[in-house]
């Protein structure tokens, strides 16, 4: 089974006003690995989700099961509190592209979006 | 009838290490009240003490004072000087000699000094440098130095994540977001974005250059700190990656004398995320400052 339920997050994240403002302009990818057998890629143009780009934007994050699955606690431990605090002190990797920094506002509300459907089940 | 917070706001002028500057600040509390100085964190301002300059349980007795350092908040960079030039750097010497020359600008008694981050850490500083002009320092999230995972990233990364053309404010704002406890409420956690989204260009980058490597003290400088002169209290926050409970206790175990609470379920800026629950930490340390002040 999936740690990530990247169906019900695509469909979350088009109707969620907070990360489609966030995610304006950006044109390029966000890829999502989980481990070594799960991975998710999410296409954008000029800020909205398509089914295949060419932009030149690279968001990569990758983290093992067990990231990701402290990271999308509603109330995690120590440190698992966002993406950046994950990969500081726990090891999990991100790009430190500049639209890695750019989109970060859409980063911590897609972990939000995450958080909220793992609650919801 | 209007609705008022009990704060009072205003201008003066200080002249620090040869540059004069106008320097906005706010105050509650009784003139005649125990003065403490409030240090804001890196990059952001005295807006993140707004509660506890309206807690009366603190005012009643405290004279509380917050600035905002030169660039940050309505202090304005200073006239005379082309800033714009050159790239800010926040220094250890600055973050020592501000609040000394606040304090004697205002007429302040032997003030007590509480900051927040790198704040935190100038109570450290402060504790170790210039004791004889504060009766208590209130280190919150200080630690000798901070989390080495930060410290190894260099001035230059730095720069390229919090002062980078390419990138906008909004995302110092959201990188916040590291810092933060789970358990503090959204409207709390938005307005810390907030301020760190309304910061000069480059200062919150310049202010970590203090934060992360001018601000080194080393164990025998700890050990050193006399805390009959200049009391020192350490509070962290068990979500703070910067400076963890551990990192804060290692200053505990070398400081003779300094009392040291870690607290639950808050982060990097408890001032500001959850007052209601840092204030269960601070108003003992202030009543025990009240009384000392009062026997002495």
């Amino acid at each position: 089974m999936a740690v990530i339920d990247f169906e019900a997050f695509t469909k979350a994240s088009k109707d969620d006003p907070e990360f489609r403002r966030a995610m304006r302009y950006y044109d390029g990818t966000i890829t999502l690995r989980v481990g070594s057998d799960e991975m998710h890629r999410m296409d954008f143009t000029n800020g909205e989700s398509v089914e295949q780009v060419a932009g030149p934007g690279r968001i990569e994050i990758e983290g093992t099961e067990e990231h990701w699955i402290n990271l999308l606690q509603s109330l995690p431990k120590p440190f698992y509190q966002c993406l950046q605090s994950t990969a500081v002190k726990h090891g999990m990797k991100m790009t430190d592209t500049n639209e890695t920094f750019a989109y970060l506002p859409a980063l911590n509300r897609m972990v939000q979006i995450m958080r909220d459907l793992r609650k919801a089940g | 009838m209007v609705k008022r917070d009990a704060i009072r706001g205003g201008y003066l002028y200080l002249t620090v290490q040869d540059v004069e500057y106008r320097v906005y600040y706010e105050e509650s509390g009784p003139e005649n009240g125990i003065p403490i100085i409030l240090g804001h964190t890196a990059g952001s301002d005295g807006r993140q003490y707004r509660h506890m300059l309206c807690d009366a349980a603190v005012t009643e007795d405290f004279r509380c004072l917050v600035y905002d350092l030169p660039y940050h908040g309505k202090s304005l960079p200073p006239h005379g000087v082309q800033w714009w030039a050159r790239e800010y750097s926040m220094t250890k010497s600055f973050m020592i000699d501000f609040p000394n020359a606040f304090a004697a600008a205002l007429g302040l008694e032997r003030p007590v000094y509480m900051g927040s981050s790198m704040g935190g850490h100038l109570a450290i500083d402060l504790a170790l440098h210039c004791p004889e002009k504060y009766r208590a320092t209130i280190a919150v999230e200080g630690a000798l130095r901070s989390a080495v995972e930060y410290v190894d990233v260099g001035m230059a990364g730095i720069r390229r994540e919090f002062d980078n053309p390419n990138v906008n404010r909004a995302s110092t704002g959201a990188a916040m977001m590291l810092n933060i406890s789970p358990y503090s409420p959204e409207e709390n956690v938005r307005e810390i974005t907030w301020e760190y989204s309304c910061g000069g260009p480059g200062i919150f980058a310049g202010d970590l250059n203090y934060y992360y490597y001018e601000h080194n003290v080393s164990e025998d400088e700890a050990r050193s700190i006399d805390t009959s002169k200049c009391m020192l209290y350490l509070l962290t926050g068990e979500y703070d990656p910067n400076t963890s409970p551990a990192e804060t206790q290692r200053v505990a175990d070398l400081v003779p004398g300094c009392k040291f609470q870690a607290m639950k379920e808050l982060g990097h800026f408890p001032v500001t995320e959850d007052y209601t629950k840092f204030r269960t930490y601070l108003l003992p340390i202030l009543d025990e400052i009240r009384q000392k002040s009062a026997a002495n």
